[in-house]
């Protein structure tokens, strides 16, 4: 048996080429090809990442399961309002009312930020992770925390390269936010992302009342991210007699799937 | 020199496809790697040599936005071209549906469980931060995209044969074996 075909040399060449480029990568060389090549193709990549996005939220509306004829009518209305419509105008439009709202939400809360563009998800499939088009150069740093909408937080900066950034959503089981309910007692608590699906708080103390439809945001307790970003709303309250501590699901304000534009908070005192 | 630019150019378009489009679908549809599936299918059509350069050039390019350990997407992706053609060369007699499923399953197996096993021993040796959420929930993403990657596979089998028909290609594995 043979472990190679003919081109032998190619393959350990290759191979060999690949290690010198980690070399290269660690010792910053590449950065400037890496960085250009980011560059370029983001804006592409932002368009392509906006289709997919419409073309998912199209489907996921529609359903396959749904009768074909059925289908094929809200199909050839959809057509006939499209022509219409001009859909450059119309990603635009998108892309500054989302801007629009987080810029009218920094200006009332006093914060600095960034705006940047998603670009891709994770390749990894298991992670709920948004890759951004912001990083080192524009100060992007880890731990800062990225917000859709008015003040919603979505997740924190948890890898950073010189021109893109990636954030790890509150949704995914990695993700962990020191969090208040807003009641008359400010209960506090930690909200962890329950495998890329819903939003859990744990640790609140047995003894207080939490009530369903009641507003979560962030504590303030973590460095980086500031006070009252809004998590979520309380669908439900699990209350174990034996526990210390009781927990509650939330529902996510903003889904993570329909981004295009977010902004990552700076540092704050 | 126009074969290396069209090359480049597809390897370029898959990855942001791979990247920007295919990931923004919902569950278990983002499961699928396209570039994997054509890396597995060139292989298959006896195009070895093209298929360790895909993996090159598109493995580079994931490499822009993968945040695993740098390097790890090109080596699993050349990795498994090379074993792919061990299985071919020395296991499969020729090209055929049957042979192709079986590439595809180990192909996707083989890249998959590479990345996780890299990924699991840089987190246990406090060099990487970022692990797998959970290993149920990384084996049912594995298993749905060894299901989307074959399917993808027998696609591109089938419009393959229609063009094989059409300008009688010659398919027979015709690389010596040392």
């Amino acid at each position: 048996m043979k472990l190679f075909g003919k081109p032998v040399k190619l393959s350990v060449a290759l191979l060999a080429v690949v290690i010198l480029l980690i070399f290269l990568h660690y010792f910053k060389i590449l950065s400037p090809i890496e960085n250009l090549a980011v560059r370029i193709l983001s804006p592409i990549q932002n368009k392509i990442y906006v289709l997919g996005v419409k073309i998912n939220n199209f489907y996921s509306s529609t359903g396959f399961r749904k009768d074909l004829v059925k289908i094929n009518l809200e199909l050839e209305e959809k057509v006939n309002n499209l022509i219409i419509e001009n859909s450059q105008l119309k990603m635009m439009l998108l892309e500054q009312q989302e801007l629009d709202q987080q810029y009218n939400f920094l200006q009332s809360a006093g914060l600095d930020a960034i705006v940047a563009k998603v670009i891709g998800k994770s390749l990894q499939p298991d992670r709920q992770t948004l890759i951004l088009n912001r990083g080192q150069k524009e100060g992007i740093e880890v731990g800062l925390p990225v917000i859709a909408g008015e003040g919603v937080i979505i997740g924190k900066i948890v890898a950073v390269n010189r021109s893109s950034s990636q954030v790890l959503l509150i949704n995914d089981s990695r993700s962990s936010l020191a969090a208040t309910i807003q009641n008359e007692m400010q209960t506090k608590g930690v909200v962890i992302g329950e495998r890329g699906l819903s939003l859990k708080m744990e640790l609140i103390p047995q003894d207080e009342e939490v009530g369903v439809g009641e507003i979560v945001v962030t504590s303030g307790l973590e460095p980086s991210i500031p006070r009252g970003l809004v998590i979520g709303q309380v669908e439900q309250v699990i209350t174990e007699p034996n526990s210390f501590f009781q927990a509650a699901f939330l529902q996510p304000l903003i889904s993570p799937d329909d981004l295009i534009v977010v902004s990552i908070l700076k540092y704050h005192d | 020199m126009t074969s290396f630019i069209i090359n480049s150019l597809t390897v370029i378009i898959l990855g942001i496809v791979q990247v920007s489009f295919l990931t923004t679908w919902s569950r278990p549809v983002n499961s699928l790697n396209l570039i994997l599936s054509l890396i597995i299918f060139l292989v298959a059509i006896n195009r070895y040599r093209q298929g360790l350069w895909w993996a090159f050039g598109a493995g580079c390019f994931l490499e822009l936005y993968s945040f695993d350990f740098f390097g790890l997407t090109t080596l699993a992706l050349i990795i498994t071209v090379v074993i792919v053609n061990f299985l071919f060369n020395n296991f499969f007699t020729n090209y055929s549906f049957y042979s192709l499923t079986i590439s595809g399953l180990m192909g996707t197996l083989i890249y998959n469980l590479l990345i996780f096993l890299v990924d699991e021993l840089f987190i246990l040796l406090g060099i990487a931060t970022q692990g797998i959420v959970s290993a149920a929930l990384f084996f049912q993403n594995l298993i749905w995209q060894t299901v989307l990657n074959l399917m993808i596979l027998y696609l591109i089998f089938f419009i393959f044969h229609f063009l094989i028909g059409k300008f009688k290609m010659d398919l027979s594995r015709q690389i010596p074996i040392e």
